[in-house]
Order: C-alpha cells, then sequence, then structure tokens
C-alpha cells in the first residue's frame, strides 16, 4: 500500500530521537484541567452585561491603531441601517454594479436588511444555495469579487485584539469577509469575550462535545487587510478587504 | 535549482555595507521592530517569560514529531485530505509539479512561504513551464525585478519607492509614481486577476495543530487567504517541526509569534485549514495536498545539542534585533534564511564547512536570543558550530577549517603550563613588537599570521616592564620604607 512515504519518514525521525513507536505519552494530548477549564467557561456565561460593555468599550479602543471600525448598536435593524447608511456612501471598488454578499446566517436574517437592499437597487448575493454545482460555484466567486460589500457575523469576537472568529460552514463561506472590498460583520454582545485565553477554552470545550467542531476550516480575522512592503508604510487594502466594520448589538437593557 | 550561495558571504557583506539604500532601510527596520518588539514581551500579561514557556511547548513538539505528524495526516486524510512525507526538496518538488501536472494547471499563486524557497520550488516550476505568481507584496516586487527576499518578513525593505514606482511603471504599465498607495492598488488589481483565473494555490504552514489535524497560515495582507481558498487544489509545505500538540497550545504561540514578526498583538489573519471543500460548502479547494519535508531537519534532530533548533517558528525577529544583519542585510546569508536563524540552521542543512562564514561573522552579543519568542538560545549554536569548524566532527561531516590554529592553541597551552617558557615568550613578544612600532608609538601593522590584528586598527606595544616585575619592584621598595 502506498503510504505516501509515511512509515520510513516517522522510522527516521524516531530514529533521530532514538525512541520506540510503541512509547506512551499520556499527557501529550491532554487538556487543561477541566476544572480550571469550568471557571473560565462559567466566567464568560455568567459575565454581567455591565461587564461586557466594558469589554466593548476595551475593544473599541484596541481597534483605533487598527484601522478597524467597532460601532455599537442598540438594536438588530439599527445595525441594517447602519449598513444601508454604508451602502449608500460608498462606491463599489470594480466595475459600477452595487452588489452585497451576504452569509446564510440567523443573524442576518433577523436583521430583515435583503429587502431594503433589494428596494435601494442593490444586488444580493446569498453565499450558498443548496447543492451546487461547480458552475454555480464559480459564478458565486466571480460575483463575490465584484461585491462592494460582505455582510457575515462570527462564532466569537475577542475584546483584547479585536478579532473575529469565523468558523468555515455551509452558508457561512470564507469568500464573504475576503472578496469584498467592505466587511461587515453583525455580532451580539454575548458573543464577545475577553481574550484569547477565553477562546480557546471555549474551543478546547466545543472540541470535547465534538471532536470535528472546527471541520476543514476556521479564520481569526484582525482588522481590515495591510501591508507595509513599500519602505514600511502602511497601506490598507492589499489584497482583502480594504475596510472593516463590526457593528455589536448591545440590546435596549 | 536550488539557490544556495553562502561562499560569497563576504563579497555580498561589502556589498551591503556600501549600499546607502540598503543601510537606511535596515536602520529604520530596526529602530521600528527591535525596539517594538522587547516592549511587547514587556507589556505581555505573563510578562517576558512567557517565552520561556513557549519554549518548553515548542520542545515537547519537536520530541514528541512521529505521534504528532501521525495524527495530523490521520485526521487530514479523514477529511480527504493528501499528505506526502517528503524527504528532500527533491521529493517535495516533485510530488508538487505532478499534482498540477495531473490537474493542467498553467498558473499558481503562492502565498509567502520560506519553506518552498529552501526547496527551491519556483525554478522548478519554471523550468517545467509554470507560471508561479508570487502574491504577497513584498514577494510580488521581489519577484517583478528578478531578485531573492532579504528579509523573511520584509522581503523587499532593500527597495525604495521610486525603484518600486519605475519596475511597476515598466512591468504593470502603470504611470510611474511613488506613492505607497498607489502603488499596493495597482498591484493588487494585477493580482486578483491572477487570484482568480490560479489553477493552484500554493502556502506554507505556520503551527499546524496535531489534536485536531490543522494547518494554520498567518498573513497581514490576505493573500494567503487568496491562494487556500480560491484555486482548486491547495498545496500546502511545512517543515516536518512546525507543529504543536494541542489546539491551545495556539494561544501562547501566536501572541508570541505576532510580537516577535511584526510588533502586533494578533497577525491580521490566521486561518485553520483541515482539508478540502467539504459537501454543502460553495467554496474552499476540491483538492488538498500536505507536503512533510524533512530535507535535513532528522539529522538536527538526532543531535541533542542542535535540536533546539527546530523549535524556530521563523517570524524574523532575531534579524530586526542582529547587529550583523543590520549592516549586512539578508541577501550576504545566501539562502533562503538569513539574519541569526539563518547563520545556525543554514550550515546544519547545507553544510558546515561550506557555510562557515555565517556563523563566524556574527558576533555573539545576544541579542537573538532576547527577541526570540520562543526563547531559543542561538548564541550557544554558533559558538557550538564554531567549535565544530575549529576541531571538526565527522557526525556532521565537518573538517577542520584551519590545521594552524589548533597547532598554535597547542603551543600555547604548553606555553602557559610553564612559568618559564610563559614568561621567555612574553620578553620575547615585547623585544619584538619594538620592531614593528611606528613613530607614533602604536603597531599598526604585523607580518604573516599575526597581521588579522593589524588590519583593521592600531595596537599599542606591550609595556616595557611587566606588571608583575613592577609589582615586585614597589613591594620591595615599599618593605624597605
Amino acid at each position: 500500500m502506498n503510504d505516501y512515504g509515511q512509515a520510513k519518514f516517522l522510522n527516521n525521525i524516531r530514529k533521530a530521537l532514538r525512541v520506540d513507536c510503541k512509547r506512551v505519552c499520556p499527557d501529550l494530548f491532554c487538556r487543561q484541567s477541566a476544572e480550571e477549564s469550568m471557571l473560565t467557561i462559567d466566567r464568560i456565561s455568567s459575565r454581567p452585561h455591565s461587564l461586557r460593555l466594558l469589554l466593548l468599550e476595551k475593544m473599541i479602543e484596541a481597534a483605533k491603531p487598527l484601522n478597524l471600525n467597532v460601532i455599537p448598536v442598540k438594536t438588530l435593524p439599527e445595525a441594517a441601517q447602519e449598513i444601508i447608511k454604508l451602502a449608500s456612501e460608498k462606491k463599489p471598488e470594480w466595475g459600477d454594479e452595487e452588489s452585497v454578499v451576504l452569509w446564510k446566517h440567523p443573524l442576518i436574517e433577523e436583521m430583515n436588511i435583503v429587502e431594503i437592499l433589494r428596494e435601494r437597487n442593490i444586488a444580493v448575493i446569498f453565499s450558498n444555495q443548496p447543492d451546487t454545482g461547480q458552475t454555480e460555484r464559480d459564478r458565486l466567486v466571480k460575483e463575490s469579487a465584484g461585491s462592494f460589500i460582505g455582510i457575515t457575523s462570527a462564532d466569537y469576537c475577542i475584546a483584547e485584539t479585536g478579532t473575529l472568529v469565523l468558523k468555515t460552514a455551509p452558508g457561512n463561506e470564507r469568500i464573504v469577509s475576503l472578496l469584498p472590498s467592505i466587511h461587515v460583520a453583525v455580532i451580539k454582545l454575548e458573543q464577545l469575550i475577553a481574550d484569547f485565553k477565553e477562546l480557546y477554552t471555549l474551543l478546547d470545550k466545543n472540541l470535547e462535545n465534538d471532536p470535528e467542531w472546527i471541520e476543514n476550516g476556521m479564520t481569526f480575522i484582525t482588522g481590515p487587510s495591510k501591508t507595509a512592503d513599500i519602505e514600511a508604510t502602511m497601506v490598507h487594502g492589499a489584497h482583502g478587504p480594504r475596510e472593516l466594520y463590526i457593528y455589536v448589538v448591545t440590546g435596549t437593557c | 535549482m536550488i539557490r544556495i550561495n553562502t561562499e560569497n558571504y563576504r563579497d555580498e557583506a561589502i556589498k551591503g555595507i556600501n549600499d546607502p539604500v540598503l543601510q537606511k532601510a535596515l536602520a529604520d527596520l530596526q529602530v521600528r521592530f527591535g525596539r517594538g518588539t522587547a516592549e511587547a514581551y514587556r507589556n505581555l500579561p505573563e510578562g517576558p517569560g512567557l517565552r520561556r514557556k513557549a519554549h518548553e511547548i515548542r520542545m515537547k513538539a519537536v520530541e514528541n514529531l512521529d505521534i504528532l505528524l501521525e495524527r495530523l495526516s490521520e485526521k487530514i486524510r479523514a477529511r480527504g485530505g493528501h499528505v506526502f512525507f517528503a524527504e528532500d526538496a527533491d521529493a517535495a518538488v516533485k510530488y508538487c509539479l505532478e499534482t498540477a501536472r495531473k490537474h493542467n494547471v498553467r498558473l499558481a499563486v503562492k502565498g509567502k512561504s520560506m519553506t518552498t524557497e529552501e526547496i527551491g520550488l519556483n525554478n522548478a516550476f519554471a523550468a517545467a513551464g509554470i507560471e508561479i505568481a508570487e502574491t504577497d507584496l513584498g514577494e510580488y516586487i521581489i519577484q517583478l525585478a528578478g531578485e531573492h527576499p532579504s528579509h523573511i518578513i520584509a522581503p523587499a525593505i532593500h527597495k525604495t519607492r521610486s525603484e518600486i514606482g519605475l519596475l511597476f511603471s515598466e512591468k504593470l504599465k502603470i504611470p510611474f509614481t511613488t506613492d505607497p498607495e498607489t502603488l499596493t492598488r495597482a498591484a493588487r488589481k494585477a493580482l486578483r486577476e491572477k487570484f482568480l483565473s490560479a489553477g493552484m494555490g500554493i502556502s506554507g504552514c505556520n503551527i499546524a495543530c496535531a489534536e485536531t489535524g490543522h494547518i494554520t497560515v498567518v498573513s497581514n495582507e490576505g493573500n494567503i487567504r487568496m491562494s487556500t481558498t480560491l484555486p482548486k487544489v491547495h498545496v500546502a509545505f511545512m517543515g516536518m517541526e512546525r507543529i504543536t500538540a494541542r489546539l491551545s497550545d495556539h494561544d501562547i504561540l501566536f501572541r508570541l509569534l505576532s510580537r516577535g514578526a511584526a510588533v502586533q498583538k494578533m497577525a491580521g489573519y490566521v486561518s485553520y485549514i483541515g482539508g478540502p471543500r467539504q459537501a454543502g460548502h460553495a467554496d474552499g479547494p476540491d483538492e488538498f495536498h500536505l507536503v512533510i519535508i524533512d530535507n535535513g531537519r532528522t539529522k538536527i534532530l538526532a543531535d541533542e545539542e542542535f535540536r533546539e533548533m527546530l523549535c524556530c517558528i521563523r517570524c524574523g525577529a532575531c534579524l530586526n534585533v542582529c547587529p550583523v544583519y543590520g549592516k549586512i542585510g539578508g541577501h550576504a546569508y545566501g539562502y533562503a534564511y538569513s539574519g541569526p536563524v539563518g547563520a545556525v540552521v543554514t550550515p546544519l542543512l547545507v553544510g558546515i564547512n561550506r557555510a562557515k562564514d555565517l556563523c563566524l561573522g556574527e558576533t555573539l552579543c545576544g541579542a537573538c536570543k532576547d527577541a526570540c519568542p520562543v526563547d531559543i538560545d542561538l548564541p550557544r549554536m554558533l559558538l557550538l558550530l564554531r567549535s565544530k569548524l575549529a576541531d571538526g566532527d565527522s557526525k556532521w561531516n565537518a573538517g577542520r577549517e584551519n590545521t594552524g590554529e589548533k597547532m598554535l592553541y597547542g603551543i600555547w597551552s604548553e606555553i602557559v603550563q610553564r612559568r618559564w617558557a610563559y614568561d621567555a615568550m612574553l620578553g620575547l613578544s615585547r623585544e619584538g613588537s619594538r620592531l614593528f612600532t611606528g613613530k607614533d608609538g602604536m603597531i599598526s601593522s604585523l607580518p604573516f599570521f599575526l597581521q588579522g590584528w593589524t588590519e583593521s586598527r592600531d595596537m599599542k606595544p606591550p609595556a616595557r616592564k611587566s606588571f608583575m616585575r613592577q609589582w615586585k619592584k614597589l613591594e620591595k621598595q615599599r618593605r624597605v620604607k
């Protein structure tokens, strides 16, 4: 059987390490103690509204030097209004056609933004149609590349760094946060967590329930695309989105 | 096919020192990143000691590489991905070329990867008539200019904006400009077309995760996300050591990597990739190939004194503080890896004698160790390489560089063990040095093998009377009083 060089390769490594392939390393994949992890998860889930708002303030600070726009809104319809306003202010980067590509996501559906966009003659593209074939997928990529705004949600958002965590899933495609000139993310305040330690504790918990939770992809996005390759001068929008807006729905209480 | 020019270290270093553009660029880079990184470590909630913890995580991974790689490949294959283990550069290049031919690829887009520089992938593809487009802006500039990168993360720092403006006006047919924003936009447009039409995407791998079976790629521009999302086939290359056991290890490693590489709290984009497009997904490649490369690494792994080098995550932090790199630039190092990391890893990969100047050229000041996000003791290994050059080492196929030196130290050791011989030698050199002392009272040129001492500075001749003799005389006078 062709093992693509694996057996010999790993054997060379074992020889170099002077170890036996039957050795056991019980703690190699051991996660942090269940107790510590539970404490962290409890802390996150029982974090009061006021503390979450503090996290949001922290994120707004962290976002400034990144050229990242973090905008608190009270409700989802308010977020929709803000996005419509943004769309009316911005011009498409490629061509004249105005189109917006969207994730299929409960939060975005609840926003009811599709109708408003269509009323304003802005084309709406959904990132996933069920059982799409190759030609459909090619078309989707092409259309997304021509969109000036891509709207996603996120799984988590990290206050310390302003990082969005997006898991790839049917309907939650990667290209929506990548190809359009402007990336817009809508999240709820409850999705905001303090730092990467909290994130990885939550991810560990998800993996415990489902070892394939990450499936084939997950992306962390911190600010818009940027480069400093010409005389170390910062320019935004190298290949990915030139601008990034995160709308955080804080609730009315 | 693989570009190794380590023998030209001296000439290239002199060229670098005499290049005013490079000198300014390097000075700016080191002020910005060098100092910023040190401060970023101090500002970590856990303090700079976190680097020690990262070292432990990396070392544990290196010591269990076989288990981790087995788990990684098992997981990726279970999702329909292909994993190929390449013992050397040729095998890795051949596999990638065959995959490209199978899919009739005419154009491949590539995210920045030093491993593909190491194995000479671009040249092999060019020879096969398949275009590889570099997509990191810095790499793209270098490729258009027909040059090689001079820094691990800032490959085009040796080029000015007007040079780039000229290059773009010639190659991309745009009006000449020196505005970085306009230039970036021109590259964005040119490369957008390539991303959307390429048949293959090529990337490296920062730190894979064995537990979940994912590689990770990190960038700020988004070019690696494009290369790994849009083309039908994605081929990722990883040095076999670039892996960690648990997902949560990435917490510390990515925070440190981002600080070391570009003084960021977190890099712009971090992507986990665990296989090809899954059923029901509308994007991602149809085929995913991971090529795991040895290419001399097991030899480093087998030597416990050098094993630590495999902890390296190629962030480039050591380049930004190194006084030698800061003067000579990256091209002098003659291979994919420059700066202190290159000075250790290149001799180990291409031959200690062949790349001897790289480790002899460093100063052992220790700045690289302080800047390393995973706390690798580079100065220790630089010294160790020098000892291999002085004594030879059959295990590394290293020959003694200078037999005269060894002989001289043998004689020296005999002399210093005998008081009379030592005094006689001192007396002789005191008298002898007078022959070479000029009118200004300084020695400005010594003959034969001693000339190295006076090549770049004048020396004071030894005092007429030795300290011991003066001391004895003074002591006698004091007692008489």
